[in-house]
């Protein structure tokens, strides 16, 4: 019985992810802390590792006589077995089963895969003062501008150096500074502002260029400049900066500004984002952000402001096993007559044992404006993400 | 002077807080179940989406979407884990017959009334879920083409509703509401931040 629930929802339904963000629930407010990306997301760091296998993922196929330490030394790529301090590999596949249009006769489910990465960093010691890391993977063929190219590629590769204590700089193809890195990547508060991992917009996450990141107990700053995706076409490389400010309010409670300024041949882009987050009981979070999106199509100079609010309530059920509700509005236009986009996520997320996540959504979306009145639309998606 | 002002505070104060004492004790005695109390009182976004019937020589069928900004009054029963709340909610709706040549749209404004009594777990101090039946009373009239009637869901719909409320301090609350309604209406759901006392 202790396998079957982990065995139904493999076969359940879908999302990809890169950081947690929620963590903030457990008291982790830095993204340095697990990432050796101290921006989110990409592989994670020894004490990642131990702190999913020891703390986050649930205990049941465990006896009770093995330790939480005993747990987390068991966390490396080869489990017990060390290798050399400079030497960290990683591989990690997320597949996704989607289903649009539930619960109605247009019902469609297809099957992804998400995400197959291999994942090398090398660095001086420990501490990685000096650090390297490369990613090579797939992602799922765009939809729009179908291109083989894109199926297998670099997905990450930086030179971290901490030049000076508790300030790095990062050089490379790294994904843009800016806001919360919310583990949806659907979600209307990464795809309309650039940070797509499908190369089908304009515009995608990952950029090449130059991150200086300084780290304090109570705030952090990240100076970004990028310089476009490296396979991109040339007219939609994406160039610009971006600045993140984060700090604490209180214990567990951190707030932040972001804001983001880049242009390619076609169009112009500048963002805000004020965005908040906080533990509200251990293992439970809040996160909100609001911003505004300024487009220019640079051929006709025509000017869109929108705006974008995210909600997010992550709720820790017990040990490994979270409910997630999120609800997210997208506005293209302040003008009379544009439509706001909504979209209400409730959904499960589990860490049913080290190195496995589990995760289903059930998503309501619903255009609300004042020309027009659909139908709700469901969606169900799932997702099993394995990281070793 | 300032002496007797304060004496007459002091005495307005005992005055109120006896008051208080005993309505209190009436209130435990009549109704062992609420033994404390505390109320909340807060503004939303909300909306949901009916089904619109336009029926004459013909019959159509479209959508109509209501979203407004409501004002909520809840009463939390700690002691019993019960939850009666009320909304006055005030928005607007737009409604549309996709294939309906003489009737398109409107977009009008509406005011309604919701009230919901859920069963409340304290999941932690800061967490609560909450489930239960709602009741929502909305007026609309619709402008229907001559020689037909025009009508979306019910004047009086009932459902099921169920909330997260999350304590971001313990005063603040922000929820997250999600429902059925049963007679031609879809999904209801909203957003909202509140104030305890």
């Amino acid at each position: 019985m202790r396998i079957f629930l982990p065995i139904l929802l493999l076969t359940l339904t879908c999302k990809n992810s890169w950081a947690y963000p929620e963590f903030i629930g457990y008291g982790y407010s830095s993204c340095l802390t697990c990432h050796f990306n101290g921006n989110g997301g990409g592989a994670l760091n020894d004490y990642g590792r131990a702190l999913w296998s020891a703390e986050i993922a649930s205990r049941w196929a465990y006896d009770n006589k093995v330790s939480n330490e005993q747990i987390a030394e068991s966390s490396g790529f080869f489990g017990k077995t060390q290798l050399p301090d400079w030497i960290r590999p990683a591989l990690k596949y997320r597949g996704a089963s989607v289903s649009t249009n539930a619960f109605s006769s247009q019902q469609s489910n297809k099957f992804y895969n998400m995400q197959l990465d291999a994942n090398l960093t090398l660095q001086n010691n420990l501490d990685g003062k000096y650090l390297f890391s490369l990613t090579y993977g797939h992602i799922p063929t765009p939809k729009v501008r179908s291109t083989n190219r894109f199926d297998f590629q670099l997905r990450e590769y930086f030179l971290r150096v901490e030049p000076i204590t508790s300030w790095w700089v990062y050089a490379g193809l790294v994904e843009k500074v800016f806001g919360i890195r919310n583990i949806d990547h659907t979600s209307y508060q990464r795809k309309n502002q650039g940070f797509s991992i499908f190369p089908s917009d304009d515009e995608i996450a990952y950029s090449q260029g130059l991150i200086l990141h300084k780290v304090s107990k109570t705030w952090e700053t990240s100076l970004n400049f990028f310089t476009g995706h490296p396979l991109a076409e040339e007219a939609l490389k994406y160039k610009g900066g971006s600045l993140m400010h984060d700090f604490e309010v209180g214990d567990n409670k951190r707030m932040s500004v972001s804001v983001l300024s880049g242009k390619s041949e076609l169009r112009q882009r500048q963002m805000l984002a004020l965005s908040y987050k906080q533990q509200v009981a251990p293992g439970s979070a809040f996160m909100f952000e609001f911003g505004g999106i300024r487009n220019t199509v640079l051929a006709s100079n025509e000017i869109k402001t929108g705006s974008y609010t995210f909600v997010e309530g992550f709720l820790l059920l017990t040990r490994g096993y979270h409910f997630r509700s999120a609800l997210e509005r997208h506005n293209e236009s302040f003008s009379t007559g544009s439509e706001d986009r909504w979209r209400f996520v409730n959904g499960l997320l589990f860490f049913p044992l080290p190195r496995v996540e589990i995760r289903t959504d059930f998503e309501l979306r619903k255009t609300i404006s004042e020309s027009n009145a659909t139908d709700d639309v469901w969606g169900i998606q799932g997702q099993i993400h394995v990281s070793l | 002077m300032p002496r007797m002002m304060s004496g007459a505070f002091k005495g307005k104060s005992m005055s109120v807080s006896s008051l208080k004492k005993i309505l209190a004790s009436l209130v435990i005695s009549f109704s062992p179940l609420y033994s404390y109390a505390s109320s909340s009182l807060g503004i939303g976004y909300f909306s949901w989406t009916e089904i619109l019937d336009a029926t004459g020589a013909g019959t159509f069928k479209g959508f109509s979407s209501f979203y407004g900004n409501s004002i909520y009054y809840r009463y939390n029963t700690r002691g019993s884990k019960d939850f009666i709340e009320s909304s006055i909610l005030v928005g607007k709706y737009t409604s549309v017959f996709p294939s309906f040549g003489l009737y398109t749209t409107e977009n009008k404004n509406f005011m309604g009334l919701m009230s919901s009594y859920r069963k409340s777990l304290e999941l932690s101090p800061q967490v609560y879920i909450s489930a239960g039946p709602l009741i929502l009373l909305r007026n609309v009239k619709y402008t229907a083409p001559i020689g037909y009637e025009v009508k979306s869901g019910s004047d009086l719909n009932l459902g099921l509703l169920a909330e997260i409320q999350f304590q971001l301090t313990p005063k603040i609350e922000v929820k997250q509401s999600m429902g059925t309604l049963f007679f031609k209406a879809r999904t209801f759901w909203s957003l909202s931040l509140g104030y305890n006392y």
